[in-house]
């Protein structure tokens, strides 16, 4: 009994404290917003100064406001009055400007962390899809046809009967006890020395590795497990031999996509990839982006990308400090 | 600004904000983060100039022998009359007005700001002083922040319940950690990260 009134006292000191935060957040959001009149203003900063609990409040409101507005989730008054009362003066500006940063980098390394715990999980599962791709893909398929020969010739030299042998056998001259071993192709693998399995399997896995060519479906986009991530590869001019731009479809309800920028050329210490639309208005950027294997990834939130035409634009600071156009790479959006 | 401190004159104010010397520095620190507040919400542009003015007129009252029995109406007194002289003296309206071509021409740049070319500089510094935090405060930070604008208050939520405080301790926590962040944040680009 003395447990549940306790939990009856807690949850009614919460909800008390929970009123009066109430009323501090709605004049504090007025005060911040510039919306108080003068004496009612005057009487607020009174108390403010003197009282620290207060004081942080209004702190965590504006730190709410300022997200808000990076977000995008102020009303339209609440968001004009936000920047006549806030965007004013440069000690705030670079509140905001550092609430976007700080955003932009922790919402842009979770979903980082997403997509390559999904392309783990995937390339895991899918040495065997990985196999079956090689014999899909022109280029390799001759290649990975040649490689399979090898290893059946060499599995079939391990395991027949050596010629001496054969010969001894020929002359009716029977060798001192010579195991027998029944060629099948489920076991020729099994007669390869272990090395050479797991050289075939890393193989494999590399060969998955790569980022496609021009020519491999590249700009096709690909589902993670989930199915809320697509993944668009995309390469510096390269639009499908029929002329259409490659083309990412964006399910409803999707987070995002993750955009793969495939290099060629200089390499930089970080890139900048901002996307443009149709008309050339910035929608997205991603800052202090880092090339691994040639290849750069980076997510960009649905909420950006409507259907249309978009350009990402890559930058990178030279060696001069001067930031310099690295590449481009156009796509187009479809809503599903 | 105006400059009246000398030892004598802080010593002064100290002892009137507290008899305990060590309490009342740890006060004055705690004004002067306020007062700083004060003057950047109301849209100063050298808010810690205009915190300094006032404690050197504080300190001014004080050594002439006035008896100040509230110190912290006194300085918000202080304060309000400080930033009617400096809207005055930079010539700009206590309250924005909707026709004010400076404010317009204001608003229009930060909206529409080019990123500087040190961005990639800063967010190195970011992730350095995310680390800095220590791995609990860095870990809060990432999961206060690391969810969309549907499911923000569920997340939030969460986490204070898992952490086992209020969701308004836990903002003002987190609300305190990005100060922190911010702070470290300027000071390494500052030298160059």
């Amino acid at each position: 009994v003395k447990g549940f009134c306790g939990f009856l006292h807690r949850t009614e000191e919460k909800r008390v404290v929970t009123e009066s935060e109430i009323e501090t957040e709605v004049s504090a959001r007025r005060f911040l917003l510039g919306e108080m009149p003068a004496d009612e203003r005057s009487a607020f900063e009174e108390r403010f100064v003197a009282d620290e609990q207060l004081f942080e409040q209004i702190r965590v409101i504006e730190d709410e406001l300022i997200e808000s507005y990076v977000r995008g989730t102020l009303s339209a008054a609440e968001k004009e009055k936000f920047e006549r009362s806030i965007l004013t003066t440069e000690p705030r500006r670079n509140r905001v400007a550092f609430t976007r940063t700080m955003l932009e980098t922790l919402l842009q390394s979770e979903a980082s962390a997403a997509v390559k715990k999904s392309e783990t999980a995937q390339s895991r599962s899918s040495v065997w899809q990985s196999l079956a791709n090689l014999f899909k893909t022109p280029q390799l398929a001759f290649g990975a046809a040649f490689v399979l020969l090898v290893f059946i010739f060499g599995g079939w030299l391990l395991l027949r009967p050596s010629n001496k042998t054969e010969i001894a056998r020929q002359a009716g001259i029977h060798e001192s006890p010579t195991p027998t071993v029944e060629a099948s192709p489920a076991n020729q693998n099994h007669g390869l020395p272990s090395n050479q399995n797991e050289a075939n399997s890393n193989a494999l896995q590399n060969g998955n590795d790569k980022p496609p060519g021009k020519n491999q479906n590249a700009n096709t986009p690909k589902q993670d497990s989930t199915g809320l991530t697509p993944v668009l590869a995309l390469f510096s001019g390269a639009v499908r031999s029929e002329g259409k731009l490659p083309e990412l479809n964006l399910p409803k309800g999707a987070d995002g996509a993750q955009l793969q920028l495939n290099l060629s050329g200089q390499s930089y210490q970080t890139y900048r990839a901002e996307v443009v639309d149709a008309d050339g208005a910035a929608v997205f950027q991603s800052h202090n982006l880092q090339a691994k294997n040639s290849q750069i990834s980076f997510f960009v939130p649905a909420a950006k990308l409507q259907a249309g035409d978009y350009l990402v634009k890559l930058s990178a600071l030279n060696r001069q400090n001067a930031r310099e156009s690295v590449a481009e790479f156009s796509f187009r959006v479809n809503r599903k | 600004v105006e400059n009246v401190l000398t030892q004598a004159g802080f010593d002064k104010l100290l002892a009137t904000l507290d008899a305990d010397r060590e309490q009342a520095g740890a006060k004055y620190e705690l004004l002067r983060r306020r007062l700083v507040k004060f003057f950047e919400w109301r849209n100063s542009e050298t808010p810690e100039d205009l915190a300094d003015t006032v404690f050197d007129r504080l300190i001014k009252k004080i050594t002439a022998g006035e008896q100040i029995q509230n110190i912290n109406a006194y300085s918000t007194s202080v304060a309000q009359l400080v930033l009617k002289e400096d809207y005055r003296r930079s010539g700009r309206l206590a309250q924005t007005t909707d026709d004010d071509p400076q404010i317009e021409s204001l608003v229009a740049a930060a909206r529409f700001s080019e990123p500087d070319d040190y961005a990639d500089v800063r967010l190195d510094c970011l992730e350095k002083c995310l680390v800095k935090l220590g791995p609990a405060s860095e870990h809060l930070v990432r999961a206060y922040y690391d969810t969309d604008e549907r499911t923000m208050i569920a997340t939030r939520k969460r986490l204070a319940d898992s952490s086992d405080v209020s969701l308004n301790t836990l903002r003002i926590r987190v609300c305190r950690l990005k100060a922190k962040l911010e702070d470290c944040t300027i000071d390494c680009c500052q030298r160059g990260s």
